[in-house]
């Protein structure tokens, strides 16, 4: 059973720091580091840039949603009192819980594969999770327009073949939101799983067979608990970005497929329902924001988005 | 060769330590450290980790900023100047070469920043390298260099511009032993030959004892002594300076007049000096000589009987471990092909002269 | 042990599909661009270049498409500027409430961009921004900064102080070490994240819908209106070579990058790896 096996762990990078932590902390003396110090100013032009051309509008959003048309709760209770309303919430549940079990069931063994194969194949198959973020969404989208339609691709390619004689509808319905965003979505659950996968010692499982277990057994008992992380990161992950998607849904879905998105879209075309829409947006906000401060706990966000899109 | 060294050689300039403390919120690195190193002298700083040696170097660079005290370069208060101001030296233990330039533009940064002319930019970095005999990579960059290269090139970069001294924070830290000694001869033969002053600070003394002129010893932030290297192993201030260099047998106890009464044993034994103090008797284990139980011994000499525990061949000579009756062990480094041959668990009589044994004061001590 | 093997082999198998199913579709755009019909059909019976004519011939097209490569370039030197600034000072910089402020950098891109648009075109609508390239840029900005703070204040926590102060201590005064020796070696992640700005802000889609109108539209939101009713297909032409373009780009600085490490290795020099391009 001799087998090379390189662990590319993170623990490996190897701190060059270590011979003095005085210096890199030298030219602020202690005595004079204030509360906020020469280098710190440098994040105020961001920071109020932010709060006007983001925060600002959010507050907008939020005062809208309780004040338009009139004062009260009137657009809350109109969207939680209406079963049409309702209806569009929970498909957005439910479409963004079933492209994130989809995401996560492909993308664990693809990231799983990553960590066996060897530079090259790693290499290529990273690339075909990031050549994804470097295309347009709309042109992705649109491709699966073309792929999806009756005389698309697909349906072509079947009917040729003689699998079929009708058309599959495969767009303006479920199915092709479901493969689209998926599609779309499969790199957010790619990277994170990757990213703690790297960071598992694949000698533990060696170790477990070595000690009697089966691949099996060695793969269930002691691998995936370790990549647990990596998995509830890309879940949540994958489930937050799902919520608010709103262009692909838009375009490959239809009439009984809304999102809350395109709900919010929708209350500007047409008649100008500023307070409802905001009060949407509010709503779809609070649910990502709480899903997000879940998702804060498993993984750095900052370590997996850097380089990534 | 030589004209080329001269060249670049400039003074070497005196420095003071003047009542340097360093202060953190819940430490103390440096506690009224004072220190004087004369013109043109190789000085080393040697300590444990922690001892506060680096603290001490990088205040003197002017990368730390000291709680208290003063700093003086050839006479002139330099604690405020910044770094880039003072004129000093430095290489690094993991020498901080720009990975962005190549050998050349590494060496040639200081004379940049100085403003040279570019020719003499050219003559003078061509000179520091063909001095550390790196001037054929002078095109690579640092990565594509083994450490000692890279540790050469981080020399020919302090030395180019004449600093007026040189510092070095443990920079042969990262090196493998042959390379280490190598560098440590190199680094010696380029301060006898620039002149410059040198502080070098490692926590090897070994390497502290083959390179100084003369050492400083750091412990917990204070000086505890300062000597040539032949003080400080043959008259050590302080049992921990005893005990840092090389190895030595200990007996703690009380120096009575021209005795010491070593503390387990209550024994007497005769030393050189007469003093009176709370002590250790520091017995180096090169002084200790080897006997056939019940042989006659000098009269100047002290005798212990004991039993042999080990003995390693180490070509140059043996290390022989013998066990006292009250369960002490000593270390003895006798000649390989002495009078008498050791034998693990034979009987063995342990003499040194009287004058070879030395007192040092020792706190742990108590008076009998 | 075979066993083992077999599993390997359907592994590779399914990723291979799950490979191909990441990338493959996108491509379809191409031969779709030169077909002749006017309903898109798969396979195309004629073929013809009638559709990347009518993009160049169209003014409409061409304007969107300047209007988003000029908003691209501004957001692109804004948000470098504002994101290096801001990672110098969440890596180096001691300031209060640091997770708010790291929340309120990363923010824009976990925000629903639908929730931004809403709320951006409610805000522009009352002081005149919408339609306006300063608009755009504004905040197009916004959602592409965070991308230049992530990729600079990587660089700036891996990279060796030790350096710095090895400048300083060779005659370099703070700014001279900063811009001869930490500049030139963030410099690279300064470009990776300029590069995710421009597509953040060249591709970008929602908020450009919600700001456009006849004053300016951007080429995302001209495509948009070429899909979302009935489809034009003169977005499939604009699709291929926006596609051939990226992939040019992208390939380009992949290759460079693979040539280099090549030759490095080839003469023993470590290379620094990073995760992404």
């Amino acid at each position: 059973m001799a087998r090379q096996v390189t662990v590319p762990s993170t623990r490996e990078r190897a701190s060059a720091h270590d011979a003095d932590p005085a210096p890199a902390a030298a030219r602020t003396p202690r005595r004079a580091r204030s509360l906020l110090d020469g280098w710190g100013f440098l994040v105020v032009p961001l920071v109020a840039f932010l709060l006007v051309v983001f925060v600002l509008p959010l507050a907008f959003v939020l005062t809208q949603s309780f004040t338009e048309p009139e004062p009260g709760l009137q657009n809350y209770t109109d969207f939680f009192g209406s079963p049409v309303y309702l209806d569009v919430l929970a498909n957005t549940f439910w479409i963004a819980g079933m492209v994130t079990v989809a995401t996560v069931a492909l993308g664990f063994p693809y990231a799983y594969l990553m960590t066996l194969a060897g530079p090259f194949w790693r290499g290529v198959l990273m690339v075909a999770v990031l050549v994804p973020f470097w295309t347009s969404l709309l042109i992705r989208t649109f491709a699966w327009v073309l792929m999806l339609s009756d005389t698309g691709v697909i349906n072509t390619v079947l009917r040729d073949i003689g699998v079929i004689t009708e058309p599959l509808p495969l767009l303006r319905n479920l199915t092709g939101v479901l493969i689209g965003m998926s599609q779309v979505m499969l790199p957010f659950a790619v990277l994170p799983m990757y990213a703690t996968m790297r960071g598992v010692d694949r000698r533990l499982v060696q170790a477990a067979e070595g000690l009697g277990a089966t691949p099996l057994q060695a793969f269930w008992r002691v691998y995936a608990p370790l990549t647990a992380p990596g998995v509830a990161a890309a879940t949540l992950l994958v489930f937050v970005a799902s919520l608010g998607f709103y262009v692909t849904p838009a375009l490959l879905g239809g009439p009984g497929d809304v999102m809350i998105g395109e709900l919010i879209a929708k209350q500007l075309s047409g008649v100008l329902r500023w307070g409802f829409a905001s009060a949407l947006a509010v709503a779809l906000l609070v649910v990502t924001g709480l899903l997000l401060a879940l998702v804060a706990r498993f993984v750095d966000l900052r370590r997996m988005l850097g380089g990534a899109r | 060769m030589n004209e080329t060294i001269a060249a670049l050689a400039g003074t070497g300039a005196s420095i003071d330590v003047q009542g340097i403390s360093k202060r953190y919120r819940d430490t103390t690195a440096l506690d009224d450290v004072s220190l004087h190193v004369q013109a043109g002298e190789f000085i080393t700083l040697l300590g444990a980790s922690g001892s506060g040696k680096s603290t001490l170097l990088n205040i003197i660079a002017g990368f730390i900023e000291p709680t208290s005290g003063r700093i003086e370069v050839a006479g002139k208060d330099i604690t405020t100047v910044p770094p880039y101001k003072r004129d000093l030296g430095m290489v690094f233990q993991h020498y901080a070469l720009f990975p962005h330039m190549d050998v050349w533009e590494n060496v040639a940064f200081p004379l940049r920043r100085r403003k040279v002319a570019r020719a003499e930019v050219e003559r003078q970095v061509r000179q520091a390298l063909d001095v550390v005999e790196l001037a054929h990579l002078a095109k690579r960059r640092p990565s594509e260099l083994s450490g000692g290269q890279q540790q050469r090139v981080a020399l020919a970069r302090a030395i180019v511009f004449r600093p007026r001294a040189l510092l070095m924070d443990e920079p042969l830290g990262a090196l493998d032993k042959r390379l280490r000694e190598q560098l440590q001869l190199e680094i010696k033969r380029l301060h006898s030959e620039l002149g410059t002053t040198f502080v070098f600070v490692t926590h090897d003394q070994e390497e502290a004892l083959a390179m100084s002129d003369r050492i400083a010893v750091l412990r917990d932030g204070a000086l505890v002594q300062v000597g040539t290297p032949e003080e400080l192993y043959e008259r050590p201030s302080s049992r921990y300076t005893a005990e840092f260099f090389g190895e030595s047998n200990i007996f703690t106890g009380h120096h009575r007049g021209a005795t010491f009464v070593d503390a387990t044993t209550k024994a007497d034994l005769a030393v050189g000096e007469k003093g009176d103090c709370a002590g250790a008797l520091v017995l180096r284990p090169e002084h200790l000589h080897l006997a056939a139980p019940g042989s006659d011994i000098p009269i100047e000499h002290n005798a212990l009987n004991g039993v042999v525990r080990d003995v390693i061949y180490l070509g140059s000579g043996l290390r022989v471990e013998v066990t006292l009756p009250d369960g002490r062990a000593l270390v003895a480094r006798p000649a390989a092909r002495g009078r008498f041959t050791p034998e693990p668990g034979a009987g063995v009589l342990v003499h040194w002269h009287a004058e070879r044994a030395l007192v040092v004061p020792d706190h742990r001590s108590v008076a009998p | 042990m075979t066993s083992r093997r077999i599993v390997r082999g359907l592994l590779g198998v399914l990723v291979g599909l799950t490979a191909v199913y990441l990338v493959a579709p996108v491509f379809i755009v191409v031969p779709m661009s030169f077909s002749d019909s006017l309903f898109l059909k798969f396979p195309p019976t004629s073929w013809s270049t009638r559709w990347f004519e009518s993009y160049f011939g169209d003014d409409e097209w061409i304007a969107s498409t300047l209007a988003s490569l000029q908003i691209g370039v501004l957001v692109t030197i804004l948000s470098v500027v504002l994101g290096t600034l801001a990672a110098l000072g969440m890596v180096r910089g001691n300031y209060p409430l640091r997770g708010a402020v790291a929340g309120l950098v990363l923010a824009p891109v976990l925000v629903p961009y639908v929730i931004i648009g809403l709320a951006v075109y409610a805000m522009f609508l009352q002081v005149g921004l919408t339609e306006t390239t300063l608009g755009f840029v504004l905040v197009h900005t916004a959602l592409a900064v965070p991308y230049v703070v992530i990729n600079v204040s990587a660089a700036l926590f891996s990279f060796d102080r030790r350096l710095e102060l090895a400048a300083m201590n060779l005659g370099a005064g703070p700014v001279s070490a900063f811009l001869r020796v930490t500049l030139p070696l963030i410099a690279p992640s300064m470009l990776t994240g300029a590069l995710f700005a421009f597509i953040t802000s060249f591709d970008e889609v929602v908020t450009a819908v919600f700001l456009s109108g006849p004053d300016l539209t951007t080429l995302p939101a001209k495509m948009w209106s070429g899909v979302r009713v009935q489809i034009d297909p003169t977005v499939a032409a604009v699709s291929s070579m926006l596609l051939l373009v990226t992939l040019a780009l992208f390939g380009g600085a992949g290759i460079t990058r693979f040539v280099r490490s090549r030759s490095a290795a080839r003469r023993n020099e470590p290379t620094t790896v990073s995760e992404a391009p």
